[in-house]
């Protein structure tokens, strides 16, 4: 537990100092980057190439932490037995790489990124942590990383945080260090954890006076009030399962999967060998592919029923499950569609349409 | 901390031709500690892989009070079981689990057991026939009707032959019209169809259901008609699996994922669920 709430004021060039100082320790630092017209969280070497002048990054922030593809296992091929560890050699080794065959993970810290984004990694620690069976690669690399975020200022058209619980554009939850830019080369700085301690150690910053909190409590409420998206999940969405609203709506869909790629949110993954490794890869659940048996029998065959599954997990199952929505209202899958489907508007002419028997 | 990734080694002891499509694996770890800890439940399964091919999930076959091995019944169908089927004895893969709820065996005790198994679909089966044969008094009154397309499509046939000599179980086979050979003895006739002239008792009986899609849903319809009720039917769901623990998404069906919360559901829970099985 950190000793007390802190707060404090620091210039941009301070921050650039302990961002820099960051990468001088050999730590990787990931911050947004102006690259091709966009912002994406990269690592960065260079402190001075941070982009500031940012809505959102494209890619959310769970990539870092579960990574887009990744080796989970690797072995020889064609060799007998295969040049897995003996088990003798791993069952003595099991303790001290707990990872197995995980390369060792190097600490990160993640500067930037949004309040949606922070509270998207509490949202996966549920199904990747607090199961009777938990993941070591999500957890070695959740357990290295540090979450500096940036208050959002300016929401964009698609960003709907607030619906949500402990969500917001000033939203701490789930951040080590939630930074606010209270003018142009002043932040205030508050400090949620011990890990967000260890990186601003320096006990000289300035303590915000009652102006720059009040002008905090004004930027707050302007940000909040820029967001016009909120998210209304109709009471009985499981008695709508039948409606043949689902139909009409997933008609425009073309299933790319862009929704599920760029979700804050979505975890499915495949596993599969390619020569001498094993990988773990994300798998978007509108693929046909995703529900194929081995007999070629296909769960959910019907575009439709892809395009509903999506809902009921993030919207029931999951919180059937969990007790939270499977969303932090980043607005991604609004933003990237390239059928402009809206789900918040999906989910209002569900919650209108008749159930259908 | 333990990756719930990574197999443990496990070694090919035996391969048991069944039919021409479906071969029994004998399986013993090769590290002693793991064939010591590895215990399970009719009606869970493993994940088995071939390093550089894949991994799949397979019910366990065999009866887990043999300790030491355990037991896959494999149809060569895709790429990982066409790999498995080239395995030789003595070749090594890769074994996770058990995962999975089993059947539930405790509430069963005491009733009137049918078992009804289409093709491979006795082989998960075969691992609760076997845990019963051990535990006769808790389970006195047992029925097997077992059906597959053809003659050869029978798994287990020495098994079936034991089953059949021994009175104080019931054993039916069948197979389908045009599936018999001249020696044949057993019924000709679908699955449902058989079931319907044995006219089984339905109270008090637990019916454990595992088969191809359609013969569950014709004997299922069937099981109805004759009086039983949905609790009274216990099938094995099958969904493709990535990870085997509830976690890469697949084998989602309502809230519930077949590799942890099943893959055994009763009738009455899938009646809830709103996705067809």
């Amino acid at each position: 537990m950190i000793s007390e709430m802190k707060k404090f004021i620091i210039s941009k060039n301070e921050l650039k100092k302990i961002l820099a100082g960051i990468v001088a320790e050999n730590i990787k630092l990931i911050a947004p980057v102006s690259r091709d017209n966009a912002f994406f969280l990269e690592e960065v070497s260079d402190a001075e190439k941070i982009a500031w002048d940012y809505s959102n990054v494209v890619k959310p922030v769970k990539e870092h932490i579960f990574p887009m593809r990744e080796v989970l296992l690797d072995f020889g091929r064609g060799t007998d037995p295969p040049a897995l560890d003996e088990p003798e050699a791993r069952s003595s080794g099991k303790e001290k790489n707990p990872a197995g065959n995980m390369p060792p993970v190097k600490e990160q810290v993640i500067f930037g990124l949004r309040p949606c984004d922070a509270r998207s990694l509490l949202v996966l620690d549920k199904p990747f942590l607090q199961e009777k069976y938990v993941d070591s690669y999500y957890k070695e690399r959740r357990e290295k990383t540090t979450l500096i975020a940036m208050a959002c200022l300016n929401p964009e058209k698609t960003c709907l945080c607030s619906s949500f619980e402990n969500g917001g554009p000033f939203s701490s939850a789930g951040s080590d260090v939630l930074c606010v830019q209270t003018g142009q080369d002043e932040f205030l700085v508050e400090i949620l954890s011990e890990k967000g301690e260890k990186i601003f150690k320096n006990p000289s910053f300035a303590q915000p006076s009652g102006e720059v909190l009040k002008k905090l409590e004004n930027l707050k409420a302007d940000s909040e009030a820029k967001i016009c998206k909120a998210l209304k999940v109709p009471e009985n969405l499981r008695e709508l399962f039948e409606a043949g609203t689902w139909e009409t709506e997933s008609l425009s869909c073309i299933a790319c999967g862009i929704c599920r790629y760029l979700s804050a949110t979505c975890y499915c993954f495949n596993i599969t060998d390619e020569f001498e490794q094993r990988l773990r890869y994300w798998i978007p659940c509108s693929f046909k592919n995703y529900t194929k048996m081995t007999s070629g029998e296909i769960s959910r065959e019907k575009k439709s029923a892809r395009f509903k599954h999506w809902y009921f997990h993030k919207f029931s199952y999951h919180k059937d499950n969990f007790g939270e929505y499977l969303c932090v209202g980043c607005g991604r899958c609004i933003k990237y569609c390239p059928v402009k489907i809206d789900f918040t508007e999906v989910l209002g002419k569900i919650g209108n349409s008749k159930q259908e028997q | 901390m333990q990756n719930i990734y990574l197999p443990e080694l496990a070694k090919i002891e035996k391969i048991t031709e069944e039919t021409p499509d479906i071969k029994t694996f004998d399986i013993s770890f090769a590290d002693a500690g793991a064939r010591e800890k590895f215990t399970y439940l009719p009606g869970q399964f493993i994940m088995m892989s071939v390093f550089g091919f894949g991994e799949a999930p397979f019910g366990l076959a065999s009866t887990p009070d043999r300790k030491g091995y355990f037991q896959c019944s494999i149809k060569k169908m895709g790429k990982v079981t066409s790999e498995i089927h080239r395995l030789d004895a003595g070749n090594i893969v890769g074994i996770r689990g058990p995962y999975g709820n089993g059947f539930p065996v405790k509430e069963i005790e005491g009733q009137r057991l049918l078992f009804i198994a289409g093709g491979i679909g006795l082989a998960p089966l075969r691992s609760l026939i076997y845990y019963c044969f051990e535990r006769r008094k808790k389970f006195p009154d047992i029925t097997i009707l077992y059906g597959a397309r053809t003659v050869k499509d029978l798994v287990y046939k020495p098994e079936l032959k034991k089953w059949q000599e021994d009175k104080s179980i019931k054993t039916v086979l069948t197979v389908d019209p045009g599936g018999e050979d001249k020696n044949w003895t057993g019924k000709i006739g679908l699955v449902p169809k058989i079931l319907a002239e044995m006219n089984p008792f339905a109270e008090n009986t637990a019916v454990v259901l595992c088969g191809p899609p359609i013969m569950i849903k014709f004997t299922f319809i069937e099981l109805l008609r004759m009086g039983f009720r949905e609790k009274q039917v216990i099938t094995t769901l099958e969904r493709t699996m990535q990870c085997g623990v509830g976690k890469c998404g697949h084998c989602s069906i309502d809230k519930y994922y077949v590799c942890k919360d099943g893959p055994v559901f009763n009738y009455e829970q899938i009646k809830t669920f709103l996705e067809e099985i």
